[in-house]
């Protein structure tokens, strides 16, 4: 035995609780001391560990298996519950005096006296009494109590005997003889208040019943109309499917549309306020279920209700409460626990869910950004924060600093993806970042900024000592510089050096080119390329030098294509202005660039 | 050939015979088959001789489909563990349209302490009636039953047919006798009036209301209900004890929860459905007193007002209730009680949705309950044909079509306390419906014979009985009576 089997079988020993039966037994007693045995235990097991544990279910089935082969040999298993004992035969089974942890006690106190078990007994009856057995101490005590719990259930191959004090609580006089009932009838005429339904339609007083009597139409003969009381296969499949969807666990959100209807009718502060209470509950139990869709409704219909109904101050301040409530840590939190364990969450109605809150939920994405290991829903929240953060960015940019090279990575995305350059020293920043995939991502988000200063940066990335960065920096410089790009990038690809580099760089930069004379044949751009370079003699560092200052005016003065005036010196204005239409590129371009990033990474993975 | 519903021309048992077999297999399950023919045979088997042609028909029926599914299944056992069926170990659904065969069915052989019917071989005709006959005429409540049959089986040399015991422990419901669970049906009934009475009290002091004890009755009302509804639905005729309002919620309780029953909803939520009967006015409590009590007529604010009974309602459960399936469907169903089906009533509502069963359930139960009450010129409840005729026009409207036919299957067509002139110049009151919905116009009906100075009850009888020479029925029902014209007070006799 492992000194882990021996732990758990120190937690779960129950030898104080089940005692040794003395004297001479019957077969049949100590089979029930057995299994009286594993049940204490599985309650016990399912106390402490979480469903999912291992060790729960082993009891659960051992427990299972036990009941079944001692139903199937005696068909039957009844024990009787005392105050702190449970017997089976007159013999204790259980004994416990312990007030808080006495199970026997727990099932004395709420009225139950005897349990039984007959044979055909199920798996899933088993559990549900587990899990009712494993609950004693979170019972609400207004409302529940064992014996309803159990009455609930509606177990078939087990029942119980219980007292019910309740019921002999209730006061009054039941009438015995027909004398005693007559003196508590009474016959003033019942006011109006429980006419009204009849009263819908006609409007008067109580006579008028006679009235609308009088009117009825009867069917001829009911008795020979059978479709009057027959029902029809439809409706009775209809009816099943009502019931079916009203037994439903999550058949408890649908009172969120009487909430809003109670929102919307009532004008006074105390019940208003209750049934935005409720709905809060409600809408945080969405949120721990992952019901983003349900959850995504009830803020939609907060929202609206802000923007269009006439509200007094106080319910204002009250659903933008609730408004609010969805962009707090703690909710988001919730989030981020159901994207970690649910299996079935849908992300597309997460996304549109998240696309309701507001800046004040900025941070806490971020945080739950920082944890989550599921790589879709981390592209969602990225989304997410492109939409809400464009006008906050100075919530997102602190994280630029985080020490988590993924989320930083992450933050990148988000703020090239907004595109302010607000964002370019923070990007800048994160260049110099230790972790090459943290500085691929700043360059491809300055590529998506734009702007002088992006510029500056790209050139002074075509000469990184990565190459896959070098390349990205390539496509992104065109991209964002057009033509205007070009001599930057055909002064490195007319270098020595650049003929030494790997073929998924050169690739790059011969597709920056080609963004930079979108209407270039290959071959025409292949032979710009094998231009005689420049006079060498240039070192390192020369080109970053160089990019720092305008481009030679006869590079960009060579004819790169061929349509429309030639462009005039590259002068930063003239970039500048450029730089501003850097996002429309051709859908060729673009794939390029896409294809690089598809070869050289995976997107937003760790 | 039909009975005219005001004339009650005698007609032959059995109006509609079954379809052939197949004709309803595909829509039902087998084991829902094998309940419905044997349970048609086993009743002719209570009221006819073994000759009688109607006996052969039903045993053709029921022999045909042991055999054709010993055919295919080779063994047909059909268990009852509760109430629940289990056909060759598969549990049996209940449809709505044969709640009551079921219910019936098991509580016979429950009477008998049979537990399970056996097939493992093809049976011939004969057989199988000297088989049911022999299951009819058993003693109530012996165990030994089970002995006797196989007994007598052997003796027959009927082998491969066999019965076994109920399992049932003394003291559970199906071991209790009628006198029992009519006393404790009658303590549920007034206890719950009195119950409502502290829970409105307790609203409105705003004192701390123990939800649990409410529970409690309404589980006490379902077991109730479950074992055999007439009695409870009887009470339920009672429409002036103490005070109306509290009456009337007790009342549409007991119609919710047996309504629903028979709809198939789980025995949990039913008690929840029965909460939400008990407290489904619980608005009014916060309607002024002048208003709510004012006999004369109500202006229009003071209608407006009382309209809103249903949102004050729902929010006293919000404050009443933790959050939960229970305090849902008591928010619902008080909410939506005069929503009407259509939506035409009120509150009006600023989005369009559909009312929820239970708001459906409870509003149809409150209209009916509320139909039949005393009225300034009626000292007694009368119910007359013209009431089913507002609640079949009002069909469709008001009221969710299926669930008007359920609750007409309920109640039947001549409605539990109905005042009824027999064609034999014999007076009663409809106390039991039957559970056959061929036989709707034939229920049970408690004889009244004057003697004193006044009504006294007198024999049950069942209008199914036929006379055996004429092989029509012994008796029919005419015509329906107003209780007031005779100063009979119909739940004095449903007590």
């Amino acid at each position: 035995m492992s000194s882990e089997d021996k732990g758990e079988e120190t937690v779960l020993d129950v030898s104080a609780e089940v005692p040794k039966v003395e004297g001479e037994l019957d077969e049949t007693v100590v089979q029930a001391r057995d299994l009286m045995n594993t049940l204490v235990k599985t309650i016990k097991a399912h106390r402490l560990y979480p469903p999912e544990n291992p060790t729960v279910a082993g009891f659960s089935n051992q427990l299972f298996s036990k009941f079944h082969n001692f139903l199937n040999k005696y068909h039957s298993f009844v024990f009787q519950v005392g105050e702190y004992t449970l017997s089976f035969k007159g013999k204790i089974l259980y004994e416990n005096s312990d007030l808080k942890s006495s199970l026997a006690f727990h099932l004395y106190k709420d009225g139950l006296r005897e349990i039984r078990f007959i044979e055909g007994l199920e798996q899933n009856e088993v559990q549900s009494l587990i899990e009712i057995l494993s609950q004693v101490e979170q019972i609400n005590r207004m409302e529940d109590d064992l014996v309803t719990l159990m009455w609930e259930r509606d177990f078939v191959h087990m029942s119980y005997l219980a007292t019910d004090e309740f019921l002999e609580e209730v006061s009054g006089i039941i009438p015995e003889t027909v004398e005693q009932f007559r003196t508590h009838l009474v016959f003033e005429p019942p006011a109006q208040n429980v006419a009204i339904d009849l009263h819908d339609d006609h409007g008067g007083t109580d006579l008028d019943f006679q009235e609308i009597l009088e009117r009825v139409n009867i069917p001829p003969s009911i008795v020979a109309n059978r479709s009057v009381y027959f029902l029809t296969p439809e409706e009775l499949e209809r009816l099943r499917k009502e019931v079916e969807n009203e037994i439903a666990p999550t058949f408890v959100f649908n009172v969120i549309d009487i909430l809003f209807e109670i929102i919307t009718l009532e004008k006074e502060e105390e019940p208003y306020q209750d049934s935005v209470n409720l709905l809060q509950k409600l809408f945080d139990a969405l949120l721990t279920l992952g019901e983003f869709q349900k959850a995504s409704d009830l803020l939609t219909r907060v929202n609206i209700m802000l923007k269009t109904h006439e509200l007094k101050d106080w319910q204002v301040h009250s659903i933008q409460r609730l408004a609010d409530s969805a962009g707090d840590a703690q909710r988001i939190e919730r989030i981020g626990n159901v994207l970690e364990k649910g299996k079935n969450i849908r992300l597309e109605e997460l996304g549109q869910y998240l696309l309701l809150l507001r800046s004040n939920a900025i941070q806490p994405l971020i945080q739950v950004l920082g944890t989550l290991s599921n790589s879709k829903a981390r592209r969602i929240i990225c989304d997410t924060l492109c939409h809400i953060g464009k006008n906050s960015i100075e919530l997102i940019i602190p994280f630029v600093d985080d020490t988590r090279w993924y989320l930083v990575r992450n933050i990148l995305y988000v703020l090239g993806r907004i595109g302010k350059e607000q964002a370019i020293p923070a990007i800048q920043r994160a260049f110099q970042h230790k972790e090459p995939r943290v500085r691929r991502e700043a360059i491809q988000a300055l590529g998506l900024v734009g702007g002088t200063k992006a510029l500056e940066i790209l050139v002074k990335a075509l000469s990184d000592e990565d190459g896959r960065i070098r390349g990205i920096s390539a496509l992104c410089l065109a991209r964002v510089g057009k033509r205007e790009s070009q001599p930057y990038l055909l002064e490195i690809m007319q270098s020595k050096e650049f003929a030494k580099r790997d073929n998924a760089e050169k690739k790059a930069f011969m597709d920056a080119l080609k963004i930079t004379a979108p209407d270039e044949d290959p071959a025409s751009l292949q032979k710009l390329v094998e231009k005689k370079p420049k006079p060498m003699g240039e070192k390192k560092g020369e080109v970053r030098i160089k990019a720092e200052s305008p481009p030679p005016q006869n590079q960009v003065s060579k004819p790169v294509t061929h349509e429309g005036p030639r462009r005039s010196s590259p002068q930063r204005p003239a970039i500048q202005g450029r730089f501003m239409t850097a996002r429309r590129q051709t859908p060729v371009a673009r794939r390029g660039f896409r294809n690089f990033f598809k070869k050289c990474f995976g997107f937003l993975t760790r | 050939m039909a009975v005219d519903f005001q004339k009650g021309i005698k007609k032959e048992p059995s109006p509609n015979p079954p379809p052939p077999l197949g004709q309803e297999m595909g829509s039902l399950n087998q084991g829902g088959e094998v309940i419905l023919r044997f349970h048609r045979l086993f009743k002719g088997a209570t009221l006819y001789d073994r000759n009688n042609s109607n006996i052969e028909r039903l045993a053709q029926e029921c022999q045909m489909l042991v055999n054709a599914l010993i055919k295919s299944e080779s063994h047909v056992v059909l268990k009852i563990v509760r109430d629940n069926y289990f056909f060759n170990s598969i549990r049996i659904p209940v449809k709505a349209d044969k709640y009551s065969i079921f219910k019936s069915f098991s509580q016979e052989l429950a009477r008998r302490c049979i537990g399970e019917l056996e097939f493992t071989e093809e049976i011939k005709k004969e057989a199988l009636k000297d088989f049911v006959f022999l299951l009819a005429k058993l003693e109530e409540k012996n165990e030994s039953n089970y002995l006797y049959v196989r007994q007598q089986l052997e003796l027959l040399g009927i082998h491969k047919v066999s019965v076994d015991k109920l399992e049932f422990f003394k003291d559970e419901d199906l071991y209790v006798d009628s006198a029992k669970q009519k006393r404790q049906s009658k303590e549920v009934y007034f206890k719950a009036i009195n119950l409502v009475r502290e829970v409105v009290e307790g609203v409105k002091h705003q004192k701390v209301v123990n939800v649990r004890k409410a529970k409690h009755l309404m589980q006490s009302a379902v077991n109730s209900i479950m074992q055999d509804d007439s009695t409870l639905l009887g009470l339920a005729t009672i429409k002036n004890y103490d005070e109306y309002t509290f009456n009337h919620s007790v009342n549409v309780a007991i119609y919710a929860i047996a309504l629903g029953q028979r709809i198939g909803i789980p025995k949990k939520h039913l008690s929840h459905l029965g909460m939400a009967g008990l407290f489904h006015d619980i608005g009014k409590t916060r309607i002024p007193k002048e208003v709510l009590n004012k006999a004369g007529n109500l202006s229009p604010q003071e209608w407006g007002l009382l309209r809103y009974h249903p949102v004050l309602g729902a929010e006293i459960i919000i404050r009443l209730k933790e959050w939960g399936e229970l305090s849902t469907r008591m928010i619902d169903a008080t909410f939506e009680h005069h929503l009407k089906y259509d939506l035409t009533g009120y509150p009006k509502l600023s989005r369009k949705r559909n009312v929820t069963l239970f708001g459906k359930i409870i509003t149809l139960c409150d209209f009916y309950d509320a139909l039949v009450r005393p009225r300034v010129y009626r000292k007694f409840p009368y119910i007359s044909e013209k009431i089913l005729g507002i609640m079949l026009e009002r069909s469709g409207k008001d009221f969710d079509p299926a669930l008007v036919k359920v609750l007409i299957n309920m109640i039947g067509i001549y409605p539990l306390g109905t005042l009824v002139f027999l064609n034999t110049d014999e007076m009663g009151i409809v106390s039991q419906t039957q559970e056959d919905p061929d036989l709707i116009d034939r229920p049970k009906v408690c004889l009244l014979s004057y003697k004193d100075g006044e009504y006294q009850k007198g024999d049950v009888v069942d209008l199914r009985e036929i006379e055996e020479e004429t092989k029509t029925f012994k008796r029919s029902i005419v015509k329906m009576l107003d209780p007031n014209e005779f100063s009979i007070n119909v739940a004095e006799f449903l007590i």
